[in-house]
């Protein structure tokens, strides 16, 4: 022990026997350790449950938010995008145009497919979503007019895609193609009867997809 | 008893009346220790109850111990250190308080230079006066009081030539 002086000693130890003699509280005396339980313990259990919640909503959330959601299909594979490129008017193009191979996503092709080898395009195949007005053209009213479409609806109600419905150059089928929760489509034709320039128009809903080939198969092909 | 190689049967009764007769008879050394350092009731008795919480979950540790009076010893001057410090980082308590506290005893049951003694013990560190009170308020040596406080007993004659040297300061200055 250090030196200390006699004074500073005799002080410092009447303070510090003041000190324990100070009485034992009461609280403290019936103080019994095995009643008390974790604080840690309780907020582990606390941060636990409301991890447990936090997942349940989330998973709760991604399934209504799943559910509200229509069958779109797959995703295109490639980062091609979903999106449908908006047509622009294009004047007709020779036969060699053949459609493109399908993708998910995007409205079948039906029935005939793509042109025959020798068919005069009168439309080249044109994605589209909802209405839009086509190029205009002109075929002789011998011509056999072939239409051929699809579309893919992204709702469950049945939607249709009526094709120059309005336009009394054209004498054929209107109603081309139908859809009904999914891809679904079909093909038309006609004659161009008054011989004059005709416009086409597509009638569908704005968020249906659609796919369109007009051409004339002059039964040349091999 | 010991029910297994793991540990003690916490729900044994002759273990749980062996654990009620450490704390009976150590509960007021604790708080005398504890409330030498930290020299506030409310926060000596705080850090008592922690302390027998801790040995309530550590008997294994507590009744292998050399001597579990020891063990007490230890775990509660380290809580008090580090309660203290961990008050004193939020601002708490503030000096003024800590001054007025010092000179607002009443006169009538302390003498004057207990008050002053008072006044000057609490200008020491914890660490000063966790020092001071287990050796002269305890009786601890120097190589136990480093035991107790994790420390060299260097470093536990340090804090007690310190520690006095303010206190001579104090009050020499009062």
């Amino acid at each position: 022990m250090l030196d200390v002086d006699d004074r500073l000693e005799s002080d410092l130890r009447s303070f510090l026997d003041a000190i324990k003699a100070e009485p034992l509280p009461r609280q403290l005396a019936e103080f019994r350790p095995a009643t008390v339980r974790s604080k840690n313990r309780l907020l582990h259990r606390f941060v636990g449950a409301v991890g447990i919640a936090v997942v349940a909503a989330a998973v709760v959330l991604f399934a209504i938010e799943l559910t509200g959601h229509p069958n779109n299909g797959s995703p295109i594979p490639g980062g091609q995008s979903a999106a449908t490129p908006t047509p622009e008017p294009t004047p007709p193009s020779p036969a060699s145009s053949v459609a493109p191979a399908h993708s998910p996503g995007t409205p079948p092709y039906l029935d005939e497919g793509p042109a025959p080898p020798g068919a005069r395009v009168l439309i080249p195949v044109t994605y589209g979503t909802g209405p839009m007005t086509l190029p205009r053209f002109t075929a002789s009213p011998t011509d056999n007019i072939s239409i051929e479409l699809g579309c893919l609806s992204t709702s469950a109600a049945v939607s249709t895609v009526t094709v120059n419905e309005y336009d009394p150059g054209f004498v054929g089928d209107t109603l081309v193609g139908q859809c009904f929760g999914g891809s679904g489509g079909s093909g038309g034709g006609g004659t161009n009867g008054l011989g004059k320039t005709v416009t086409m128009k597509i009638q569908a809903a704005p968020t249906e997809k659609w796919v369109i080939l007009v051409y004339v198969d002059t039964g040349e092909g091999p | 008893m010991i029910s297994s190689a793991a540990g003690y049967d916490r729900s044994d009764p002759a273990r749980e009346q062996l654990f009620d007769e450490t704390v009976n008879i150590e509960s007021h050394r604790l708080f005398a220790i504890a409330l030498s350092i930290l020299r506030d009731t409310g926060e000596a008795q705080d850090a008592v109850q922690e302390t027998l919480v801790r040995a309530w979950r550590s008997q294994d540790s507590l009744f292998r111990a050399d001597s579990p009076s020891r063990w007490l010893t230890r775990v509660c001057v380290n809580h008090c250190i580090s309660r203290r410090r961990y008050l004193s980082s939020r601002g708490w308590p503030p000096l003024e308080l800590i001054e007025r506290a010092g000179s607002l005893r009443d006169p009538g049951s302390h003498a004057q230079s207990a008050i002053d003694m008072d006044r000057a013990y609490r200008r020491l560190s914890l660490k000063q006066r966790a020092a001071i009170t287990l050796t002269y308020g305890h009786g601890y040596s120097d190589g136990e009081c480093a035991v107790l406080m994790g420390c060299r007993p260097g470093t536990v004659r340090t804090h007690v030539a310190r520690g006095l040297a303010t206190l001579r300061k104090e009050l020499r200055d009062a």
